[in-house]
């Protein structure tokens, strides 16, 4: 388990973390979002060791991991900004990887390179940025270490290697109970991978919640009845209603709750229909945040207008 | 598996993959001078026609192999730990499953093995080339103190350079914290000790024995100016010096040990910052900023005047220095503003400076013990040292410094010594001091609390007694202590190396060890006057004819007394040490007989078209003999001269010079060579009752320049050797015949006689 008390970190003037309190269990992928500049890639590098912590402490499996040998050996670390050696192949950072990690196997090594279509003689340098994406992965799952850390890892992936690396991360936690952790600024990109959301933002953790949970405690129906009817009919009858919107005499209701009972409250008044519609994370979030009192377009929308007009 | 927290073989093996590319690099370079320097020393031999043995010197063997190292750790310091420059690759080395620490210790273990390799395979490719050439000579322990004196090179600039990594993040700064380390302490110990040495003048302010130039390894070769040109000889080679080394490996180490702090408490975001820790940008900018200002506190704490023009120059440069530091690292031009007011700190780092000399200087000015608090002096110089060869690293002068004296009108003459030395230098009335009635001596005081004062006291010879030397002497002569070192050679534990002076003959170790023991034992039975001759201590000793036949050369020997590196000449003397003068000169006989020697005169004699017989004292003290021969095949009219005959057959009185002999006259100027020949040939074993001594020179050492392939010029270096032959009566009177016939002469009445 991984494990952050308190969290801070400075960088001269800016307070890139403050007083962060995390535990990532293990054996799940978690997902951390938040905009640029919310602390995701500082809160990445400090649980890799990469940056000690001004304040509190972050602990892998009860070891300390700053300049702790036996700790780093359990994890592997894809930043967003890939470093490969200067004049490096595939094999010739296999070998770097191999010279640093204990359980790195070639032959995955090799399945991995097979598996994505690189040329493992071929120089880094010359591969596109998607395809030095891919090289890193390689490398990193090569490494079979406990714990995955991707910083922004899908970016420059098209959707077939999107989907080929999800599915290789899922492989490895169900076959080797590790745990990833996922960095993203874009909720859809987590939204079908992880078991685990964290909403970070400017330094500090939103909420945290197992995304099942998220899902499934909140929900949309949609409803018409043979009467003139409004929120009242479902606030009345002990339905929490988080958002409701009536035209004609259809209404949608985003709802939290337990979906079976709802649906059975309202079928009592012999519904015409009476659908219950999956929400996408993104409206959980935004229903979720506005009951803690934030906007989502604060910390998300100006983010994925700006990826947009990328 | 536990991991090794300080060492990675596998990622030592990636450390020397990363670097390959610049470690063959100066595999080749440094190959390339291997063989380069053997191949000109090779050429040069061949051209000798002498054919005798050369005798390679350690600077020339060293130079190409220790140059490199100046360069390559840092080169490849700068490739292996180049990921503390960028944040990207410093991440990655801080995310992986090794510590700083292990990191930090294999890629400087890589640093030094790539070292160490170009350093074994130059070394040992230089000394195969070397054997190709069978005439040149080269010591076998050249190799192990190239070894080991190019590896501490190495070690050292690693290590500074690995500090310098640890304190910045970008290769600017990596490269000027890198020279800021390895020559600014030097340059302000330097300035310091020069400032205060020259105000002061009556002592030599090496306050820290350990802080003495020579011995960092880094500016030891540059404290004699032959280096460059490799003729240094290798016991004056300051890097072949123990304490060198010594202090240089400390070093190395220490540097070694900060850098670990340095890079185990630097945070990976530093990579890519101009510098890593707080405190280090402005500290380096304000050592910039005061490196040109100290040269001209330099001359405020000598009490010289300074220029408008050089205030002008240290000042501009200066503020140069400092602000396009600032600029080019931050690249902002308003940290410009904010920098400003620290330049303040770099005056006040030159005021300390000058603060600092002037309170030295006036602290030994007034720091005069009264006779009272002097409990013994020791005089290190006086032996006689207007006759001393080397009074600079002399022998005795070491060793006289553990002897004291505790006579009390000894001490208060020179306390009182002190007081009008120090008197002098306060009214600026030094120069007085270096007249003629004045006697410089280098003094420690022993004063009764523990306290050793050195000081260099001037003693006024006419106020003590009048005479041309002062009664100080009778007060050493007195002490059996300093009259038992005056007349002992060094013990062998002391000695370093002996070598015989003047001399282009190679001894071999042992040969050298043998006349050594012999040397030895007719020193330690000749009387002292003759000890005091053989260590040219006696102004009585006839010297004019050092290298005449009777004092045939020097023996001269170096070694250590303590931390002090000493070079001591001994005379080898025909009357006082005739056993070693006779071995050495059969021995050098011996090996021009064994190296055809003669043979090559004679070949010589006959190719050549004119020549030069200087006889000069023939046969009389001196008993020279200068035969040299022009090859015809040169051509240079300059060189063409006439043959002349220049010198005096004292037995005749008879005194010929004639510098344009008729060229009928050859033949039989020649036969007189042929008789010297002859001479040496029958002659191996020598008496020194029938010796004369020959110099026999050719112009056989010609360098030659070319221009487009063809010769357009060409220098002479004359090429002697001595050797010593047995001349009879009938062979010195049939020299004089031939000389009667062909040449015009004097009568020469010799007045001594």
């Amino acid at each position: 388990m991984i494990k952050a008390e308190n969290v801070t970190k400075k960088f001269d003037d800016f307070i890139a973390l403050k007083n962060m309190n995390c535990e990532i269990p293990e054996g799940c992928i978690y997902g951390l979002v938040g905009s640029n500049g919310a602390g995701k890639s500082t809160f990445l590098r400090l649980i890799t060791g990469i940056y000690k912590p001004d304040e509190g402490a972050i602990t892998i499996d009860e070891k300390p991991v700053w300049e702790n040998q036996e700790a780093k050996n359990n994890f592997v670390f894809v930043p967003d900004e890939l470093y490969f050696t200067s004049q490096a192949t595939l094999n010739k950072m296999s070998k770097l990887y191999n010279a640093c990690y204990k359980n790195f196997s070639f032959e995955r090594f090799e399945m991995l390179v097979d598996k994505f279509g690189l040329d493992p003689k071929k120089r880094i340098a010359s591969f596109s940025k998607g395809m030095k994406r891919q090289a890193a992965i390689i490398c990193a799952l090569s490494c079979q270490t406990k714990y995955l850390f991707f910083d922004e890892t899908f970016d420059g992936l098209d959707p077939v290697m999107r989907n080929l690396v999800k599915n290789l991360i899922f492989d490895d936690i169900c076959e080797r109970q590790a745990t990833a952790v996922i960095t993203s600024h874009s909720l859809r990109e987590l939204e079908d991978t992880c078991d685990q959301l964290t909403l970070l933002h400017k330094g500090g953790i939103v909420f945290e919640s197992d995304v099942q949970n998220l899902k499934t405690s909140l929900f949309k129906i949609q409803a018409a009845f043979n009467m003139n009817y409004d929120k009242k009919l479902f606030t009345d009858n002990g339905i929490n209603v988080l958002d409701f919107k009536k035209t004609g005499v259809v209404s949608n209701s985003i709802i939290r709750g337990d979906k079976d009972k709802v649906i059975e409250i309202l079928s009592g008044f012999n519904p015409i229909i009476l659908d219950v519609l999956p929400l996408s994370l993104e409206e959980v979030f935004i229903f979720e945040m506005g009951e803690m009192g934030y906007k989502f377009e604060d910390i998300f929308e100006k983010e994925e207008e700006k990826d947009e007009k990328k | 598996m536990k991991r090794n927290k300080f060492f990675s073989p596998a990622l030592m093996l990636e450390g020397i993959k990363q670097t390959k590319v610049v470690g063959i690099c100066f595999a080749i370079v440094s190959i390339l001078l291997s063989c380069y320097f053997p191949f000109l020393k090779i050429m040069e031999s061949s051209a000798n026609y002498w054919k005798s043995d050369v005798i390679m010197d350690l600077g020339s063997f060293v130079l190409p192999i220790f140059v490199l190292q100046y360069l390559m750790p840092i080169v490849v310091v700068f490739v292996l730990f180049n990921f503390m420059n960028s944040r990207k690759a410093s991440d990655f080395y801080h995310s992986i499953p090794l510590s700083k620490t292990c990191i930090y210790v294999t890629y400087t273990i890589v640093a030094l093995l790539w070292s160490l390799a170009v350093i074994l395979v130059s070394t040992f490719l230089s000394y195969i080339l070397y054997s190709f050439a069978p005439e040149i000579i080269i010591n076998s322990e050249f190799i192990w103190t190239t070894i080991i004196s190019s590896f501490i090179l190495a070690m050292l600039i690693t290590s500074i350079t690995l500090v310098a990594k640890g304190l910045s993040g970008t290769l600017f700064t990596n490269i000027i914290i890198t020279l800021i380390i390895m020559f600014l302490p030097r340059i302000i110990i330097l300035l310091y000790t020069s400032a205060v040495n020259a105000a002061v003048k009556i002592t030599d302010v090496s306050f820290m024995s350990f802080a003495d130039i020579y011995n960092n390894i880094i500016f030891a070769p540059f404290t004699t100016n032959q280096f460059m040109y490799g003729y240094i000889k290798q016991e004056t080679l300051p890097i072949s010096n123990a304490s060198t080394l010594w202090y240089s490996a400390i070093l190395a180490i220490i540097y070694f040990v900060i850098g670990f702090f340095i890079n185990k408490f630097r945070k990976s975001e530093s990579a890519g910052k101009s510098a890593a820790y707080k405190g280090v940008q402005p500290v380096v900018r304000i050592l910039l900023g005061s490196i040109p200002l100290l040269l001209i506190s330099t001359n405020l704490a000598c009490g010289l005047n300074v220029s408008v023009e050089f205030w002008f120059i240290g000042i501009v440069i200066s503020l140069l220095a400092y602000f396009l530091y600032e600029l080019i690292t931050t690249k902002n031009a308003k940290k410009l503003l904010t920098a400003i007011p620290f330049y303040l700190i770099a005056i006040l780092v030159n005021a300390i400076f000058v603060v600092a000399c002037v309170g030295e200087k006036n602290f030994i000015l007034n720091d005069i013990p009264e006779p009272s608090e002097i409990s013994s002096v020791s005089i290190s110089n006086y032996i006689d040292y207007s006759n001393a060869i080397n009074i600079d690293d002399n022998y005795y002068k070491y060793k006289a410094e553990d002897v004291k004296f505790n006579d009390k009108e000894l001490i208060d003459i020179l306390q009182s010594s002190l007081v009008d030395t120090v008197e002098k230098v306060k009214e600026s009335n030094f120069d007085e001091l270096t007249r003629d009635n004045y006697m410089p001596y280098d003094v420690i005081i022993h004063c009764s609390s523990g306290r050793d004062i050195k000081r260099t006291i001037y003693v006024n010879i006419n106020k003590y007694n009048g005479s041309s030397k002062p009664s100080l002497d009778s007060y050493l002569y007195k002490n059996q202590e300093y009259m038992d070192i005056l007349f002992s050679l060094p013990t062998d534990k002391e000695l370093k190396s002996i070598k015989i002076d003047s001399s282009n003959m190679d001894f071999s170790k042992d040969e050298l060890n043998e006349l050594w023991k012999t040397y030895k034992e007719e020193f330690n039975s000749a009387s002292d006057k003759n000890k005091s001759i053989l260590s040219y201590r006696d102004n009585s000793g006839n010297y004019d004819n050092i290298y005449g036949i009777n004092n045939i050369t020097n023996i001269k020997v170096t070694g250590y007394v303590g931390m002090n590196n000493f070079s001591q000449h001994y005379l080898v003397n025909a009357n006082i040490t005739p056993k070693t003068y006779s071995k050495l000169i059969n021995k050098t006989m011996s090996k021009l007989i064994k190296d055809n020697i003669i043979d090559t005169v004679k070949k010589n004699e006959s190719d050549a078209a004119y020549f030069r017989l200087d006889f000069s004292d023939l046969k009389n003290t001196n008993n020279n003999f200068i035969l040299e021969y022009y090859n015809d095949n040169i051509g240079d009219d300059d060189l063409m001269m006439s043959p002349s005959v220049d010198g005096t057959l004292k037995r005749y009185n008879v005194n010929y010079s004639d510098s344009g002999i008729d060229k009928k006259y050859i033949p039989e100027l020649r036969k007189i060579s042929n008789i010297i020949i002859n001479a040496i040939s029958d002659n191996v074993d020598v008496e020194k009752d029938n010796l004369i001594q020959c110099s026999l020179s050719t112009n056989v050492n010609f360098e030659y320049s070319y221009d487009d392939d063809r010769i357009s010029g060409y220098s002479l270096n004359s090429q002697s050797e001595t050797v010593y032959v047995n001349i009879t009566d009938e062979q010195y009177d049939e020299i004089n015949n031939i000389l009667s016939k062909c040449s015009k002469h004097t009568n020469y009445v010799d007045t001594e006689n």
